[in-house]
């Protein structure tokens, strides 16, 4: 006892940066995360120095929130036909008597944002730095949507790019969809079979279902959109497609790997959007 | 140790670390400078400097990564405690044992990290990413005899007068 208190006196300077770092690294979400947003935000700003805005990005970037709006409109034609999709289908099946359509969505706060940088310092990490903050209204757990244009067709697909990590008073961590930790409930389109996808590496297949029951019948190119069954999003966000279907370890589980429509690794703009989830009753499965 | 200088430095190298112009990267990966720069100060600083430096370069990577505060911190000071037992082995000049040193350390280092997300996120695969480990590793280890001579320039003004000596 005697040698250990000896050996805690000798090394006081490394016993308290070993305490310190403990504390830092079990420190409750609640408590931890206005900390580490405010150094997100603070290394935003670095970053922010480091890679200032010229004027003629300062210029571009008008049309770009404008495109970016026209963008979400047509996100929300394509979200409201896929709803109305959801609806029949609904009807088809009898199980509907007390549903309401989903048509009351409202996209409450809509957040255009700019990627300051496009890389986590971890190499098993994957987060994108924006410059919007809590002071523009972003808050943490929302969603960051991309909006891309279909090539021989009119009118543009939205899809999750990933959720907002740390919040800071002015700039953001998004963790992409690429990345270990992102975890989101989703359905697939087709089956309507729910499932949870989650971040596997980046790639041609950054997202994946680990668990995949065989009764998902998955095929290549199946959309699979974000399923609302928390209450947390709305329903009908596209997320991916399926890339190939593989056998897991744990059989008769499948492992499907999703390709999403945008290289998450080359992201300029997002869309931070918070979205009332829409009052309908849980499906019955 | 100059901390003012050191801490501006390890500032510009997890700097570098993020900014890493990705048509130098292999595959997706980028080496692992703000722990090369640890390994360097572990290797030839004095005993008593090292400990707390390499906390606060984990400290500073820990600024610019998601994940629980302090992860980086808790690794890179556990690591340079094993290493500074371990240097008295190691023929500092030579840049074959420094690579490998650097190898090893960045390997274990990964690991260690993977661990700690699987702890963190249950269900992340940690033998999906041995590839992008090794990746690292090798990356790792060809830059450091780079680094280590660019760190062997400057260290005066870092504040590492005399090169340890111990073999």
């Amino acid at each position: 006892m005697a040698d250990k208190l000896r050996f805690l006196k000798r090394n006081r300077a490394l016993v308290t940066v070993f305490t310190i770092s403990l504390v830092f690294y079990f420190m409750p979400g609640r408590f931890a995360y206005p900390v580490t947003g405010r150094i997100a935000s603070a290394s935003a700003n670095i970053a922010a120095f480091l890679q200032p805005a010229t004027p003629e990005d300062e210029k571009e970037s008008a049309p770009l929130i404008e495109k970016l709006r026209r963008q979400l409109i047509y996100e929300r034609q394509e979200v409201a036909s896929l709803k109305n999709e959801l609806h029949l289908l609904r009807k088809e099946l009898e199980t509907v008597a007390g549903i309401k359509t989903s048509s009351q969505d409202e996209l409450s706060r809509i957040i255009p944002a700019r990627v300051i940088l496009r890389r986590d310092a971890s190499n098993y990490r994957r987060t994108i730095l924006v410059n919007r903050g809590s002071e523009h209204g972003v808050s943490p757990g929302l969603l960051a949507l991309w909006g891309c244009e279909k090539e021989n067709e009119p009118g543009v697909c939205a899809c999750v790019v990933g959720i907002v990590d740390t919040v800071g008073p002015r700039a953001c961590r998004i963790m992409l969809a690429s990345d270990s930790g992102f975890r989101l409930p989703a359905r697939m389109l087709e089956t309507r079979r729910r499932v949870i996808v989650e971040g596997k590496s980046p790639g041609l297949t950054p997202i994946r279902i680990k668990h995949a029951s065989p009764e998902i019948k998955a095929s290549p190119g199946d959309m699979v959109v974000t399923s609302g069954s928390l209450g947390l999003y709305p329903s009908g966000i596209l997320i991916g497609f399926v890339s190939r279907v593989e056998d897991s370890d744990y059989a008769p589980e499948m492992e499907i790997l999703l390709a999403s429509p945008v290289n998450l690794d080359e992201l300029e703009s997002v869309i931070i959007v918070e979205l009332t989830p829409p009052d309908v009753p849980e499906e019955n499965e | 140790m100059k901390w003012y200088i050191f801490i501006l430095l390890a500032f510009l190298f997890v700097v570098f670390e993020v900014a890493f112009p990705p048509s130098w990267q292999l595959g997706d990966a980028h080496p692992e400078f703000a722990l090369l720069l640890v390994i360097y100060v572990v290797l030839n600083a004095e005993p008593e400097d090292t400990i707390f430096a390499a906390w606060l370069v984990g400290f500073t990577k820990d600024l610019f990564s998601t994940g629980r505060l302090g992860t980086h911190s808790l690794i890179y000071f556990l690591g340079a405690a094993v290493l500074l037992r371990l240097r008295k082995y190691f023929y500092q000049e030579e840049i074959l044992v420094q690579s490998f040193v650097a190898f090893c350390a960045v390997f274990a280092a990964s690991l260690l990290y993977l661990l700690q997300l699987n702890f963190v996120l249950p269900g992340t695969d940690v033998s999906h990413y041995m590839r992008r480990v090794l990746v690292v590793s090798f990356y790792s280890a060809a830059c450091a005899p780079v680094i280590f001579l660019l760190l062997d320039a400057i260290r005066r003004p870092i504040g590492i007068y005399q090169k340890i000596r111990l073999y």
